[in-house]
């Protein structure tokens, strides 16, 4: 058991004979157990192979997503159907990076641990059920696309990215996804549903023995497949300026990128949270920017600012409502070169680090919330809840490195959608 | 399983509730302030909950009270309007960590409290009104709130099929209010709006967290005796369950998904009891993943994503709602009608009931998991008018027969086919 006494929790980290990495934390008090079990594979993955094949496999949009939809459903039925017997709720999702299938139950855990597991290990496609399963996604994929801020947020990493996959929507398109069958299915499958590449993730009100049972039962050892997933060549410049849509909404929703190189892999969480506690001085709500936007009516409600950081990419986002998206960015490159020239102050660090610390700790009290910080940690190759150790060794030198470096004037971009 | 939630009045129609559990991490602290949903006031109470919660007199602009909250290890306020039933209320809501995971052992918890009751109680008052500058810009942000129901087509559906179904009643009163009213209001107007709403108002403040509660307590008391309070009688919804004749509406957009909303009226106010009795046959009809619904509409037909039932129990209405393609409207009508009289006429199996079921106890045995549910549950049984614990709850949903749930079907009855479709234009 490893202690994280900074969020009163306990895990343990098991590196199953079978390949899987297994993370537990069991949690005192708590009715309801959550399990996620996840593989590192998402719509990011795109072209690749591994250790055997000669040749890179270039695959149609969306097929992580579609993979996840069809893997709920086996020979004998739908999986919901048998998690439905047992009471659990059952999902599943798709990112740029991981899928992840999930049980959320407070009664029957291991028995539903056993339908989840079998469910994932055991693939069953047809011709007619990739069919069916067209229908059902088209009609997701439609729905996206009359969401306004999902179609804000994807054109902006159109305009700031020209190769890399992350600007390719989660679920592909209505064409792309027709290309699907079910034999770019099963290879997939048996390329990225490798244990090694798998990990299992449970919290809340179970028993760590009866899980490792379990898994010696049901899993036998995969061997190391070797992915290789194909780098994009992708240049430092953005591609396009600007991106602007009309649809039927009230205000127009903006989004501005400011693209920058990929974050060092070595101090990813150091990276990543001076990275945050920049912005949240720099446009948080405690912020002059903030409040003279606001004040001014130039932002109808929030300004919301994040870093997106995965494989090959890092870019930093201000999103928000705005009669005049331009005036917006004006204000945010005014606030940057005077932030840049007046430096951070040191009472406005130490406020936003308890800021921090306190989000963190509210971010770390539910059961769904540890077992999803556990598959981060294992998706990004890091120690779980290694963000606590890290935010008290932050010095206000790394937030001003972070103002310096990742807000770059000549590579931005913006993505607007207009009322019609 | 023993639980300690606390109830009190502890002045007329204003109650403290309680939930304290050493598990939790943070603390979860609101104040509602119910009133009857009225046409005259609704637009009122929608601007000051956008006022309330951005000042006090103590930290006297949004920027001074960012930063406070930001030094209590980044404590959430927020404020809202809600619409339960026909009340409307306005809900001031504080969440911040716990006394024992801060860095420096301050005692967050009563400054919290402090600044919540603050922010409530001593607000940005100037020569007996608000100040001019903060309200305009609420005015603003509210008129574009309103204009923004258009943004989520689903919600913007649902919200239109409503508006039909209930016409002519409160309930058909939207919760942030009409723009014409909003504009007319003056900073001394909202005053009196808020003293008004000081004076009349139900109200209910929840503590669920893991800090002691008893100076909580002691502090709404103190703050509350000088207030000379005229409270209004409790709020009733009224429920007509008449169908004259179904509706059949259709409006265009520019979109590229169809949405099919169909209203139903499901006969007279319920008890709880009977309630727990709907919420499986909902349950079965089209709320889980295993319900007749998602399994037609969505798997064995591929008309959608989504075909779900939304159920309001204090209107004993319901809706189902999903996205399709325009030419598939009648298909995807006809098919939710046929799963309903297989309700009706009980043609359900029996692990259909066993499932919902183990859905439903499923859910109550989670509640006390995080502190929003609790909160949500106990504010919720307390307007319905339900004094029955989870656990009560439970039992009687086991008891549950299939004679039961056709009863309560048969109540059913559609009252409105709504579609918003980018066709035909």
């Amino acid at each position: 058991m490893i202690d994280v006494k900074s969020i009163g929790e306990r895990y343990v980290k098991v590196d199953h004979k079978s390949g899987l990495t297994i993370y537990m934390c069991p949690m005192k008090g708590y009715s309801t157990t959550y399990a996620q079990f996840s593989t590192r594979y998402g719509s990011l993955d795109t072209c690749f192979k591994t250790g055997s094949d000669t040749d890179y496999l270039k695959v149609p949009e969306g097929i992580a997503h579609f993979l996840e939809h069809k893997l709920f459903e086996d020979e004998d039925g739908d999986a919901f159907e048998k998690f439905a017997k047992t009471g659990a709720g059952a999902n599943a999702s798709t990112s740029f990076d991981r899928t992840i299938y999930e049980i959320l139950c407070t009664d029957n855990f291991i028995e539903n641990l056993r339908i989840l597991i079998n469910v994932v290990t055991h693939p069953y496609f047809t011709d007619e059920s990739v069919e069916k399963e067209q229908g059902i996604i088209a009609q997701e994929i439609k729905m996206y696309n009359d969401d306004p801020g999902c179609c804000s947020y994807f054109n902006l990493l159109k305009s700031l990215y020209h190769n890399h996959p992350i600007s390719i929507d989660i679920a592909g398109t209505v064409e792309s996804i027709r290309q699907i069958n079910k034999d770019i299915l099963y290879r997939c499958y048996n390329t990225f549903y490798n244990l090694n590449n798998m990990v299992l993730s449970i919290s809340g009100n179970f028993e760590v023995s009866d899980v490792i049972s379990l898994c010696d039962e049901m899993l036998d050892k995969s061997s190391n497949l070797d992915i290789i997933r194909k780098d994009t060549d992708e240049p430092d410049e953005i591609k396009q300026k600007l991106i602007s849509v009309k649809k039927t909404i009230s205000v127009p929703i903006f989004e501005i990128g400011f693209k920058c190189s990929p974050l060092d892999t070595e101090s990813l969480v150091k990276n990543i949270i001076s990275n945050n506690m920049m912005l949240e001085i720099l446009a948080g709500e405690c912020s002059p920017l903030f409040t003279r936007l606001y004040d001014m009516g130039k932002i109808t409600d929030s300004l919301s600012c994040s870093g997106i950081s995965n494989r090959g990419m890092f870019c930093n986002v201000f999103s928000g409502e705005s009669n005049n998206p331009q005036e917006v960015l004006d204000e945010i490159l005014t606030e940057i070169s005077r932030l840049r020239k007046n430096s951070i102050d040191k009472s406005s660090f130490e406020r936003i680090k308890k800021f921090y610390h306190g989000k963190l700790i509210m971010g770390f009290s539910d059961v769904e919330s540890i077992a999803n910080s556990m598959t981060s940690s294992f998706i990004q190759n890091r120690k779980p809840f290694e963000v606590m150790d890290v935010l008290p060794n932050i010095k206000i030198d790394d937030v001003i490195c972070a103002l310096e470096n990742n807000l770059n004037f000549d590579k931005i971009a913006m993505s607007i959608v207009e009322p019609e | 399983m023993p639980r300690n939630f606390r109830r009190e009045e502890i002045y007329p129609k204003v109650y403290f509730n309680s939930y304290i559990d050493d598990k939790y991490k943070y603390n979860r602290l609101s104040i509602n302030m119910l009133m009857p949903l009225e046409y005259s006031t609704v637009s009122d109470f929608a601007l000051l909950s956008g006022v309330i919660g951005k000042s006090c007199k103590k930290y006297d602009s949004m920027m001074k009270l960012n930063i406070k909250l930001s030094d209590l290890y980044g404590a959430n306020l927020s404020s809202d309007v809600i619409k339960i039933g026909e009340a409307q209320g306005i809900t001031l809501h504080l969440s911040f960590i716990s006394n024992k995971y801060t860095l420096y052992k301050e005692d967050v918890c009563e400054q919290a409290v402090k600044l919540l009751f603050d922010v409530l109680l001593d607000p940005n008052i100037d020569q007996g009104m608000f100040n001019n500058d903060e309200v305009e810009i609420e005015k603003d942000r509210l008129v574009e709130l309103i204009d923004s129901e258009i943004n989520d087509k689903r919600r913007y559906a649902i919200t239109n099929c409503l508006k039909n179904m209930c016409k002519d009643e409160p309930y058909s009163i939207p919760k942030y209010g009409y723009k014409d009213r909003v504009e007319e209001i003056s900073s001394s107007r909202l005053y009196n709006s808020y003293l008004n709403m000081l004076k009349k108002s139900r109200i209910e403040v929840f503590f669920v967290g893991t800090d002691n509660d008893e100076p909580i307590k002691q502090e709404v008391k103190k703050l509350f005796y000088n207030i000379k309070r005229k409270p209004i009688n409790d709020i009733s919804t009224i429920v007509n369950d008449t169908v004259y004749s179904v509706s059949n509406i259709t409006e265009n957009m520019n979109i590229s998904q169809s949405k099919l909303v169909m209203g139903f009226k499901s006969g007279k106010l319920k008890t709880p009891e009977q309630n727990i009795v709907m919420m499986i046959a909902m349950l079965m009809y089209g709320i889980t993943s295993n319900s007749k619904l998602f399994l037609n509409v969505r798997e064995r037909l591929s008309l959608c994503y989504y075909c779900s039932v939304q159920y309001d129990r204090y209107k004993s209405i319901l809706f189902v709602d999903s996205g399709i393609e325009h030419e598939k409207k009648d298909e995807a009508v006809l098919e939710i009608l046929s799963q309903l009289e297989k309700m009706k006429s009980g043609d359900f199996s029996d692990e259909e009931v066993a499932s919902a079921l183990k859905f439903y106890i499923n859910g109550y045995n989670g509640l006390y998991d995080s502190p929003g549910s609790v909160e949500a549950f106990y504010l919720g049984n307390v307007i319905f008018g339900s004094d029955l614990e989870p656990d009560e709850m439970i039992e009687i949903a086991k008891s549950v027969s299939r004679e039961d749930i056709i009863n309560i079907c048969k109540d059913i009855n559609l009252d409105t086919i709504y579609f918003l479709t980018g066709e035909n234009k």
